[in-house]
């Protein structure tokens, strides 16, 4: 069961990782995100993120889809993946920008949020489906959780 | 399913922004100040949104009650208080390290690890009575602890 989860952990971490570039990297941060923030949020935010803490974050999110599929959910295809992934992403990407929006005068305006919230989806929904091929692959039982 | 969800997940917000109110807002808050850089405008002062605030209580024991409901099986405050401890730590370390990645917020490490372990201890009271509600709420046997 170890290697099975810290095989998908791995998987998903560095789809995580790539996605977020392409999703964050190239496109949300460059077009909505930034041009948006509030000149305070402008002193806060860094130019180029550290590298270390958001290598980690990949891998521990990665690690808490594992952690839901492999433990509880029975999750172990792709498509099942996805839709857990998608589920547990967008609750939360959701719970994280209330967060922001309850605490601090972040952006401008409430489309970054929306944007931020599609584009973590999207991420969480691609990513999930990776852990979930991954464990499917590395255990032959049948799923037992409805996909 | 739907009333148990909604019942446990209102249950947990309330949790959630009560002791979280205590925990974070009375007893961490001028702790934590200590360990934050203070960008002047940037915090919604003196109070926090109170629109957004409880919505994000209520996402927040959602996640923790469909995950109980949909897949784990947890019925039981033992049960939830367990696996809500596991899931908020992971949530709020994620959450911590975007901020260590993305932010110039924290001085050090100190004031990110009280806070990581402040969420998972109000992670892991929401959860128990989000796992109790819906253990209350439905006569089949929970399928794990």
């Amino acid at each position: 069961m170890l290697t099975r989860i810290l095989a998908a952990t791995l998987a998903g971490g560095v789809a995580f990782f790539v996605l977020g570039f392409l999703i964050y990297g190239l496109v949300l941060d460059p077009m909505f995100m930034r041009p948006n923030l509030t000149a305070e949020a402008t002193k806060v935010m860094m130019e180029v993120p550290v590298w270390a803490p958001l290598v980690l974050s990949n891998f521990v999110s990665a690690l808490l889809f594992t952690f839901i599929f492999d433990q509880w959910a029975g999750i172990r295809t792709f498509v099942g993946g996805l839709k857990g992934g998608a589920i547990i992403m967008f609750l939360n990407a959701l719970s994280i920008d209330l967060g922001f929006g309850a605490f601090m005068k972040l952006y401008n305006g409430y489309t970054p949020f929306v944007f931020d919230i599609i584009g973590a989806t999207i991420m969480g929904a691609i990513a999930g489906g990776v852990i979930g091929a991954v464990l499917g692959i590395m255990d032959k039982k049948p799923s037992p959780a409805a996909e | 399913m739907l009333i148990r969800l909604l019942a446990a997940t209102l249950a947990g917000g309330v949790v959630f922004y009560a002791v979280g109110f205590v925990l974070f807002g009375i007893v961490l808050d001028p702790i934590l100040r200590n360990y934050m850089t203070q960008y002047p405008g940037l915090m919604k002062a003196p109070m926090p949104d109170l629109l957004f605030l409880p919505l994000w209580n209520l996402v927040m024991a959602f996640l923790f009650a469909f995950v109980f409901e949909k897949w784990a099986g947890v019925r039981t405050f033992v049960g939830g208080l367990k696996a809500g401890a596991i899931l908020m730590f992971l949530v709020a370390l994620i959450l911590d390290l975007n901020y260590l990645a993305f932010m110039n917020l924290w001085k050090g490490p100190i004031g990110v690890t009280v806070e990581i372990i402040a969420s998972t201890a109000l992670g892991a009271l929401a959860a128990g009575a989000v796992a109790s509600v819906l253990g209350m709420m439905n006569k089949s046997p929970a399928t794990s602890e």
